[in-house]
């Protein structure tokens, strides 16, 4: 085979192509439609689910009679809790953050893969310690009721509970944070590989 | 311009520079879709401060990028070329060769010299990737020397 310059090369990357493996214009269109309607029931479905909890919240509190208001509280509080941590847990947050503008430059573009990063690893740390302080707090206020009752029933449920909560706190928690710290610690390093090698010469 | 007639003149080379930089028949298809779904929801926004064509490997560009969510970088240097099980003859033998020998290059310089390839002209080259004209000069040259020199030590092979 001869040796084959740069121009030669550009032919042929030039004839090279898709054969006729690409969809036409109109199963793209069809996808866009797929794809816009698909959002829409995305977010019918989530406001649903908002309403209904919400619904349900307030049916708890006005239906059962509690006699301390903190047990209402309570439940109100443990509820936002597990809410909150459904909207983390599935990716909910990166659509609530702000979607990257794919019509910049490159390096434009990966110096806002890099900044959407950062802000969503803030948040998702925040976002874990702030689902445990919550849960802690209302199921606390929730058992003070029933616990003040009987002192030592009180006791041995609070020790439980607060054992179950220390333990969640100090290394569930801890665990969680670090995993996502790696994940998107790992995203940002190659990200920023390729923001180097796109500015050094 | 209408989105068909954008999509048929630029469908076949977004897919050339998406097969460059995944060196994936499949996925370099996949993201070519990617690309024409978002050109279209972003077609409002084109303003026509530069070629379409460009805009467009904008957009390419950095849907390839975007790719590390989907695994760590690209693999590098032992891409595993998926051979296509009928091609016997040289010129697609040497066409995968130059596939492959892109795919050996960093991320960012698959994507350069794809564009160099395309025939864009170096202003178009530096505003899609952001790069100073200057820097890109430089860049370019080496990547051209690169290629044809790692295509040709293959080719031998």
């Amino acid at each position: 085979m001869s040796m084959q310059n740069f121009d030669e090369l550009k032919n042929m990357w030039q004839q090279s192509g898709s054969g006729n493996e690409l969809p036409d214009a109109k199963a793209v269109l069809a996808k866009v439609e797929a794809l816009r309607k698909k959002m829409i029931r995305k977010n019918i479905l989530l406001i649903i689910t908002l309403a209904f909890t919400f619904a349900f919240i307030t049916w708890i509190g006005f239906h059962y009679d509690f006699e301390l208001q903190s047990t209402r509280v309570g439940i109100v509080i443990t509820l936002i809790a597990i809410v909150a941590g459904i909207i983390f847990n599935t990716k909910l947050a990166r659509l609530l953050l702000k979607q990257n503008d794919p019509t910049l430059s490159n390096s434009e573009y990966l110096q806002q893969m890099i900044a959407f990063r950062n802000s969503l690893r803030m948040v998702q740390t925040k976002g874990i310690t702030l689902y445990f302080i919550l849960l802690t707090t209302g199921l606390i206020l929730y058992m003070y009721e029933f616990a003040s009752r009987d002192l030592t029933f009180g006791i041995s449920v609070y020790s439980i509970t607060l054992g179950w909560m220390a333990f969640n706190w100090f290394y569930l928690r801890k665990r969680a944070i670090r995993k996502q710290e790696r994940e998107i610690s790992a995203q940002i390093d190659a990200l920023e590989g390729l923001n180097n090698n796109l500015k050094k010469d | 311009m209408e989105f068909e007639e954008i999509y048929n003149t630029y469908s076949p080379k977004v897919f050339r520079l998406c097969l460059g930089y995944v060196n994936d028949r499949d996925w370099a298809k996949d993201l070519t879709q990617e690309t024409f779904i978002q050109v279209w929801q972003h077609l409002g926004k084109f303003r026509n401060e530069s070629s379409v064509g460009t805009w467009i490997f904008r957009i390419a560009s950095n849907i390839c990028l975007r790719q590390i969510d989907r695994s760590s970088r690209m693999p590098k240097a032992e891409v595993p070329f998926q051979v296509e099980d009928k091609n016997d003859d040289t010129k697609n033998e040497q066409m995968e060769l130059l596939y492959k020998c892109i795919g050996m290059l960093e991320e960012t310089d698959r994507l350069i010299i794809s564009l160099v390839l395309e025939d864009l002209p170096q202003k178009e080259i530096a505003g899609i990737t952001g790069i100073s004209e200057g820097n890109l000069r430089v860049k370019i040259h080496r990547i051209k020397q690169t290629l044809t020199q790692k295509f040709n030590e293959h080719a031998k092979l």
